[in-house]
């Protein structure tokens, strides 16, 4: 089967400082992937160099088998984002920018906005739809972004934080929502902070630390103890080991009395 | 959103093959400026409902009317008896000044903005068509900007010279706001490419308002050097025309008209050629790379790990103007704003650089004209920088991050008022008494200590019009609102009201000065100036109680 996303030997810096060392994996198809790593470590700009939006400055990317070709985004066709960072204009109403998102993916004006508004319902987005995302909260906006992702019905999804914001209810519709496109043959690659969602949802992780893939696999395998958690897992792997002593430091600056006091 | 065109962009419908033989994605094209447009049309929300939705509604048109006012002044320009190729480079010269610099300081934030990639490109968007729509957009904006500039110029120039040179004036300034928009872009593709970071950023900074100011002191110049240097200048049309005057580039735009007049000279057709075949290659050369603008923009995008100290100068000067801890909070929130708020330097500085010059000028004429020593004069000389301040207070509102001032909306603070007033004495501190300063400590070596009494006055005089300045002016919260290129003409409008009116003040304020030339109107001046301010400040609080 042909690899849906393959990364081999990427590697990127910026003003001379290393970002991505040495990155190579390979993702098949109908698989979520969660990739973890600290603030920094460079999964954001794995993201931005598949999206084009940056470029490597060594290695190869093939998406589906092919060589992405910067010259030609039409390979984004098949793509579907959510940026960590809510990219959205907040003048438009969610009608207004969903239906601009599917006609840059190729859908009629009509397709777009009947098939926006139907998923828009679905998540409980129907009676805001035509209000301006400018008065929407920060579980709104991450909605609309998701839904944006998936107008195109693409064949690979990049999530970044996708559950930033959410409502308890939202997040446990957005997770049944990956599973079932897992299900049917989408390859979901999701970045996140959450160790305990990322570990429920993900059927392989890659975690990256200082540039570098330093584990890969499911979390059976990756995870040395069987009683572990990834959190646990996460803090190890990355050598950090002192969140206990950073928090009593932290509280106790916070209630020692202020000097002016 | 719908795809279809807007109204005044219907034209381009025409053009597609050749559009999408340019490599554009036609669909997409139309849909982003659809978009822009739409977005142009809608005013930000504002913040904590400081403005209504939707104020101005159509902005081209009214960024139209604001510059049709300044074009109604150019226009009466060229009612100057002289000869029509100098009716013309002094057309085309103050169209080129203002143009330029109405580019540099209202639409050079939208040519460099670096949030449409991540919407547009990741959906498939080539850069390609991605700036093809914005240059499309920013060109509309500008046209309408150059179009009010000129055609009252050029109606003046119809009815002196005939329609013909009415009609060829115009085009004549459409290829002129070509050349420099182009060159604009060159400029910034040249910054983007050769530099990172931070000091992209900064070099952009300051590459915009180095050349803003460097338009203001070049307009200046013929005042600074006096009439005769400029008297030998050969600027009757002639036929041995020095290479080194074909640098005017201004000038070549002279051709088109001067042809419609019947004049048909080697120089006319030379400057005609040049005129339109410059701006034209340049053109083409840009959008051959175009897509390599976009990706470069991406640059822009990139984090910044400088380090911010707290230099002597600030902790000076907020000692001295804040009384608590409170306005001493608010004072440092308004002098690190001014300090990294990028588009608020561009906006502002060429004024404030404008206002050092003007004094210059004036002093430079007067020892012309009269027997008056300019040592008597320059410890009251900062006192011109009257003419920045409205601008400087006016651009006080706008922020690139608004949101950020929504801390207000949940933190205990007193009033907003001193918040606005600590925010206009940072202002205040950190660009106007620098120079102020300076002009006070260059006129001791003359005047000795009465240089001090003389830049005292000018500061307590100064430091009111500020603050009253701030008070009418200022309203709301400051840094809450995202400014709308398209919205720019109050920048303007506001400046040249400034000019005029600061330069009355100030010509008042030194002329008194130096006539009296007694310590005791320094003393006065300063006594009632910071009388008067205190008054403004107390009113203030007698507002909070």
């Amino acid at each position: 089967m042909t690899a849906a996303i393959t990364l081999d030997h990427v590697q990127k810096g910026f003003n001379g400082r290393p970002v991505l060392k040495d990155v190579s994996f390979s993702i098949e198809p109908g698989t979520i992937v969660g990739y973890i790593g600290q603030n920094g470590a460079g999964k954001s700009t794995t993201v931005k160099i598949i999206l084009g939006l940056l470029t490597q400055d060594a290695g190869e990317i093939l998406l589906q088998g092919r060589a992405i070709d910067r010259e030609d985004p039409t390979y984004k066709q098949h793509i579907g984002y959510v940026p960590e960072a809510a990219d959205i204009f907040d003048a438009l109403t969610a009608r207004e920018y969903l239906t601009l998102i599917g006609q840059l993916y190729g859908m009629s004006e009509q397709a777009a906005g009947v098939k926006a508004q139907a998923l828009a319902e679905i998540v409980g987005l129907g009676p805001a739809f035509d209000r301006r995302v400018a008065a929407y909260s920060k579980g709104m906006r991450q909605l609309v972004l998701i839904i944006a992702s998936l107008l195109h019905d693409p064949d690979i999804l990049f999530w970044d934080e996708p559950l930033n914001g959410l409502d308890a209810n939202s997040v446990l519709v957005v997770e049944e929502i990956l599973q079932e496109l897992r299900n049917r043959g989408k390859t979901i690659f999701y970045s996140s902070h959450i160790m305990d969602v990322v570990q429920k949802l993900s059927d392989r992780i890659i975690l990256l630390n200082e540039g570098r893939v330093i584990a890969d696999g499911n979390f059976q395998t990756i995870a040395a103890n069987a009683d572990t958690s990834l959190q646990q897992l996460f803090n190890d792997l990355t050598g950090f080991a002192e969140h206990g002593e950073k928090a009593k430091q932290f509280v106790d600056i916070v209630t020692e009395a202020n000097r002016d006091d | 959103m719908t795809n279809t065109l807007p109204k005044s962009l219907r034209w381009l419908a025409h053009f597609r093959p050749l559009i999408t033989r340019m490599g554009i994605d036609y669909p997409q094209f139309t849909l982003i400026m659809a978009t822009k447009m739409t977005l142009a049309n809608r005013a930000p929300a504002g913040m904590m409902g400081q403005r209504k939705p939707s104020s101005h509604p159509r902005p081209l048109l009214w960024s139209f009317f604001g510059n049709l006012l300044v074009g109604v002044i150019v226009g009466l320009v060229m009612l100057l008896p002289l000869p029509l190729i100098l009716v013309l480079t002094l057309f085309y010269s103050l169209l080129f000044f203002m143009f330029f610099l109405t580019m540099l300081t209202s639409y050079a934030s939208l040519l460099l903005d670096p949030h449409d990639r991540p919407v547009y490109s990741v959906r498939g968007v080539s850069d390609r068509t991605l700036n093809a729509a914005k240059l499309t957009i920013v060109g509309l904006f500008l046209a309408v900007t150059m179009l009010a500039l000129a055609v009252p110029g050029a109606v003046v120039l119809g009815l002196r010279f005939g329609p013909l040179v009415a009609i060829a004036s115009v085009v004549a300034a459409i290829f002129l706001a070509v050349l420099s928009l182009t060159l604009a872009l060159f400029m910034y593709m040249l910054v983007l490419h050769y530099f990172d970071g931070e000091k992209l950023k900064n070099i952009l900074n300051v590459v915009q308002i180095g050349l803003a100011i460097g338009l203001y002191t070049a307009g200046q110049l013929p005042n600074l050097l006096g009439v005769d240097v400029i008297s030998a200048v050969h600027l009757e049309l002639s036929l041995t025309v020095e290479w080194w005057e074909f640098l005017a580039v201004p000038m070549w735009f002279a051709g088109l008209p001067l042809l419609a007049a019947g004049q048909v000279e080697t120089l006319s057709l030379l400057f005609t050629g040049l005129s339109l075949g410059v701006p034209a290659l340049a053109m083409g050369l840009y959008l051959h790379n175009a897509g390599r603008f976009e990706q470069l923009l991406e640059k822009l995008n990139q984090s910044s790990d400088r380090v911010i100290r707290a230099s002597l100068w600030f902790r000076a000067a907020r000692q001295l103007a804040s009384r608590t801890h409170e306005t001493a909070a608010y004072f440092t929130l308004g002098w690190r704003q001014l300090q990294s708020q990028r588009d608020y330097k561009l906006r502002v500085y060429p004024q404030l650089a404008y206002a050092v010059i003007i004094p210059l000028v004036f002093a430079s004429s007067i020892l012309r004209d009269t027997h008056l020593k300019l040592t008597g004069m320059l410890g009251y000389l900062g006192v011109a920088l009257v003419i920045a301040i409205p601008v400087a207070i006016i651009n006080l509102k706008f922020s690139a991050q608004p949101e950020a001032m929504q801390v207000f909306a949940y933190v205990p603070f007193a009033h907003r008022s001193l918040i606005r007033q600590s925010v206009v004495l940072a202002l205040f501190m950190r660009l106007v008494v620098p120079f102020i300063l300076l002009f006070s400590l260059a006129a001791v070596p003359f005047v000795g200590l009465r240089g001090l009494s003389e830049g005292l006055a000018a500061g307590a005089f100064t430091l009111l019009l500020t603050l009253g300045t701030g008070q009418l002016l200022l309203h709301g919260l400051p840094f809450t609102e995202e400014f709308v290129a398209s919205r720019g003409a109050q920048n303007g409008l506001v400046g040249t009201v400034a000019i005029f009116g600061g330069m009355l003040l100030a010509m008042v304020f030194i002329t008194t000065g130096v006539l009296l030339n007694s310590v005791w109107f320094d003393l006065g001046a300063t006594a009632a100036s910071a009388a008067l301010s205190w008054l403004l400040i107390r009113h203030n609080r007698v507002q909070l109680a």
